[in-house]
């Protein structure tokens, strides 16, 4: 009997369920995030407020999505930025090795080594806060995990018998790479691709939360859980609504990476 | 021959990562003498201030006076509180360390029983809930588990005061029993990573020729796991748990905001908004050499464990 592959299966439900809400987000919450009530201050979740009201009367789970959508926007721009820099990095240096791959993985294993939420500080407290400097810092620092995939992958590759073929036959080295070996190197990608988002959510919720990420007006999950620190005991539901987006993202993609990785 | 490699690699680190976060600190866009003597000063003070600083000596021989005082434990002024960064953070770092090696401690205590008993739940009905739960354990963000420990034990079961920290002077008791919230905050999802890694490993290891030559010679399988796999398995462990110590560290700056631990977190966090770059050229460079330091550590470790990286 086949073994299922719960961890995928898992996974994409979860990350479909969160991605799909917070698509919605983008064009429809169920109120205007930023419409504020006195009279609901800090009220529960009820019929009309799904996750109930903030300190300002404004309903958490239209605020939620958008925080949510607005993480997912930072991660999915941190992944790309990381994944293409780090496929063009590990293309050349798997795929042509020598003293130049020496270099470049000694370099990669130092940073790798580096815990991301440090050197994220590092970079934004050199730059300055804000959406677009969060997403250059975690972009750099994210190059050398798919840099390393990529490069086994190609160097893997590179060796087997219709890459050879195909340098015979006088392919230009740019087109093997990038036609040939890289789709068949998808699948390792993907995997890692997931595990990507996973550590864009955590670095950019940590860094919101800390007050050096994303500033207002921007929303953010990570500043929504910062804030809700002071109500917690009038309005535990403003924490929990925040923490557990944040908790279903991680989970989803982490699942997914894993589902993934199973796949052979 | 594997040492003397490493070692090399390790200085050659330390001099790459020294000199990286040197230069990216002086050619940072904001000023922090302007920072420091407000827009109202002359550029005649400004002059004599980045004087008085050492800020006009060529970058080189700024970089080499750096490293040696450094190294001799003087480590310059801090711009923010106009006192030697040594004396700041001669009783912060202790707490730090304090909280980082009791939350490591947790997540040895935690993760290796359990990552045991979950390897052998394997083919069981309990597997599945367990590796379910882990997985969600994993999921949560240490500052998330914080805020729920202080709303819980702080703020409900009055274990603690949230933000009325206890220094060792004061009472060790106190100070421990502050610590152990936010350590097991930031232990849990460690924990939940290595427990997972450690299973895995495990069970990847059980299925290896020894194992079935150990069993047909009626080793009982309690034998097999303590005595001859559990010495394989944990060769990836100590990588990475050299890579969790270094991710503690870092995850204290979180975590002691939040519980209002005074640390060199807070300090670091405190630093970066008022601009005071020798403070947090300083706190980014110790902690760094832990991160190099402990992944050092964890190769020596690794190759006493497991001769046959001697070979690579």
């Amino acid at each position: 009997m086949k073994k299922r592959n719960y961890n995928l299966i898992f996974g994409i439900i979860i990350t479909a369920f969160v991605v799909v809400l917070l698509l919605i987000g983008i064009f429809w919450t169920p109120y205007n995030p930023d419409t504020m009530n006195v009279k609901l201050r800090l009220t529960g979740p009820s019929a009309e407020h799904l996750l109930g009201c903030d300190n300002f009367g404004r309903d958490i789970f239209s605020r939620v999505l958008k925080g949510g959508v607005s993480t997912l926007w930072i991660s999915v721009a941190t992944v790309l930025f990381g994944l293409v820099c780090g496929i063009i990095v590990g293309a050349f240096t798997g795929y042509y090795g020598g003293v130049l791959d020496e270099v470049v993985m000694r370099l990669n294993d130092v940073l790798n080594s580096f815990p991301s939420i440090l050197l994220s500080l590092v970079f934004v407290s050199l730059l300055g806060p804000g959406k677009k400097n969060v997403v250059i810092a975690l972009g750099l620092l994210f190059i050398p995990s798919f840099a390393r995939i990529t490069r086994s992958e190609f160097s893997r590759i590179k060796s087997l018998d219709y890459v050879k073929c195909a340098k015979l036959e006088g392919v230009p080295p740019l087109r093997i790479m990038f036609v040939h070996i890289l789709p068949n190197a998808v699948n390792t990608l993907l995997s890692t691709t997931a595990i990507g988002f996973n550590n864009a959510v955590l670095a950019e919720a940590s860094l919101s939360f800390l007050g050096i990420g994303v500033q207002p007006p921007d929303p953010s999950l990570g500043r929504m859980l910062a804030e809700s620190q002071t109500y917690l005991f009038s309005a535990p539901w403003y924490t929990l609504s925040a923490g557990g987006m944040i908790i279903l993202l991680i989970l989803g993609f982490g699942l997914l990476s894993d589902g993934l990785g199973d796949i052979e | 021959m594997y040492i003397l490699r490493k070692t090399v690699s390790l200085f050659l680190t330390l001099f790459l990562f020294s000199f990286a976060a040197f230069m990216a600190f002086q050619i940072i866009p904001g000023d922090s003498v302007v920072a420091m003597l407000g827009t109202e000063a002359t550029p005649e003070q400004i002059a004599q201030m980045r004087s008085e600083l050492g800020y006009d000596r060529p970058l080189l021989t700024r970089y080499w006076n750096w490293v040696t005082g450094f190294v001799k434990g003087d480590l310059g002024t801090s711009l923010g509180y106009r006192l030697p960064v040594a004396d700041i953070l001669r009783d912060k770092i202790p707490v730090t360390a304090a909280l980082s090696v009791f939350a490591f401690l947790l997540v040895i205590i935690i993760s290796f029983p359990l990552g045991i008993l979950y390897s052998k739940l394997l083919g069981s009905p309990l597997n599945s809930l367990v590796v379910g739960a882990n997985q969600v354990v994993m999921s949560i963000p240490p500052f998330f588990i914080g805020i729920i420990f202080t709303f819980i034990f702080g703020i409900g079961l009055r274990f603690f005061t949230p933000g009325n920290f206890v220094s060792y002077g004061q009472n060790p008791a106190g100070f421990w029993t502050y610590l152990f919230f936010p350590a097991l905050a930031i232990a849990l999802p460690r924990s939940a990573q290595t427990i997972k890694l450690l299973r895995s490993s495990i069970l990847t290891e059980m299925t290896k020729d020894y194992v079935r030559s150990g069993t047909s010679r009626g080793n009982t399988q309690n034998r097999l796991l303590y005595v001859h796999v559990l010495r394989n398995a944990l060769i990836p462990v100590i990588t990475f748990l050299a890579m969790t110590f270094s991710n503690i560290v870092a995850g204290s700056i979180i975590i002691e905001q939040i519980f209002v631990i005074p640390g060199i977190g807070r300090l670091l966090l405190i630093s970066i908004s008022n601009r005071d770059y020798p403070m947090v050229l300083t706190i980014v460079m110790i902690i760094a050499l832990v991160v190099i330091l402990m992944n050092y550590l964890a190769d020596l470790l690794c190759q006493i464990v497991d001769p046959r990286t001697r070979m690579r």
